[in-house]
């Protein structure tokens, strides 16, 4: 497994295998609800216009190029949910930090992910990493975690 | 124990836990004054076009209160269909506390009721009263007790109650976990 963070990965990148074009730049991850699983990467395009590859397309997220198959495999974005998230409406770094229990914890600042699934690992916020099996929910409002375990 | 004044609970954003949406904001306390109960929250919209919501949050439908929001599970713990309640500023349903004078069972006069206090955390409850003291600048707080008896302008509280009162809300916390636990043991 191989473990990055969304600023290492921001820029790079994509290219189709058939062609051997460039089809785009990590710019930014639409991520689940839960707020731990990476659903598409967006590569192009503002707003609307934005267009993103599905990660499951995705034949190799490398250290140097994020591949897929084809062009064809980059699509606009086809909901409410993908628009909000390239608009940034809901994002993971920025992303206000509170606890089930209705405390702030800080602002995400970055996030490390699995290469090979797209499995978010840790959130790193200005408060500390948060472990993802910590992680509730994200949402336009906050980033929701459950509290650490009491340290004895 | 960790409180808050039921006022400071006001403007708080409701957020789902499953969404990470803030899906509400609290417009106002409900409040029992009788049984010295917390019933829920009254709610407003959030955003620019913020209005009041005819939804209500019943206390037991909460997950937490924290001081920076108030935390639900899902969605569909806002139940539209109940009836709002009067919220604790809406003075009639409220004169039966705030205001109050609250007098010990020895007749010593302890102050003006001028705040709920509810404990935060997973289970929310009213735990206090804020007084403003009749002699001297400054409030103190009393627990709430099973014992209170309420009369529409006084409270009388029993005198063993009377040594729990601080005069500081994190201080009072404390107090209020220790008289709970002598309460537990005396019904032992």
């Amino acid at each position: 497994m191989s473990i990055e963070t969304f600023k290492q990965v921001d820029g790079r990148t994509v290219i189709a295998s058939d062609s051997a074009d460039t089809i785009g730049h990590v710019k930014g991850f639409v991520l689940d609800a839960a707020g731990r699983q990476i659903e598409a990467i967006h590569v192009d395009g503002r707003g609307k216009n934005a267009s993103v590859v599905d990660w499951a397309t995705l034949t190799a997220f490398g250290q140097d190029a994020v591949m897929v198959p084809s062009e064809s495999d980059r699509a606009t974005v086809h909901d409410g949910h993908q628009t909000e998230a390239v608009k940034g409406k809901v994002g993971m770094v920025g992303s206000r930090v509170l606890t089930v229990e209705g405390r702030s914890a800080g602002k995400v600042v970055d996030a490390e992910f699995d290469t090979e699934t797209g499995a978010i690992v840790r959130v790193i916020t200005d408060n500390g990493a948060v472990d993802a099996g910590r992680v509730r929910s994200l949402g336009s409002y906050a980033l929701v975690v459950e509290l650490e375990e009491a340290h004895s | 124990m960790n409180l808050m004044r039921a006022s400071d609970v006001m403007g708080l954003p409701v957020v789902s836990i499953q969404s990470g949406e803030d899906v509400a904001e609290v417009r106002d306390v409900v409040y029992d004054g009788e049984a010295h109960r917390l019933v829920g929250f009254t709610l407003n919209k959030r955003g620019y076009f913020a209005g009041r919501m005819k939804s209500v949050l019943g206390d037991d439908s909460v997950a937490a209160i924290g001081p920076d929001a108030v935390m639900i599970e899902s969605e569909s713990a806002i139940d539209d269909k109940a009836v709002a309640p009067a919220p604790l500023t809406e003075l009639d349903s409220a004169r039966p506390v705030l205001g109050n004078r609250v007098l010990s069972e020895d007749g010593t006069d302890l102050g003006e009721v001028v705040a709920v206090i509810l404990s935060t955390g997973d289970r929310p409850e009213a735990v206090g009263y804020e007084l403003r003291s009749p002699t001297h600048d400054g409030t103190s707080f009393v627990p709430i007790t099973a014992q209170m008896a309420l009369s529409g302008e006084n409270l009388v509280v029993p005198v063993e109650a009377t040594q729990f009162i601080r005069g500081d809300l994190a201080g009072f916390g404390a107090a209020v976990a220790s008289y709970r636990s002598d309460e537990l043991e005396k019904q032992r």
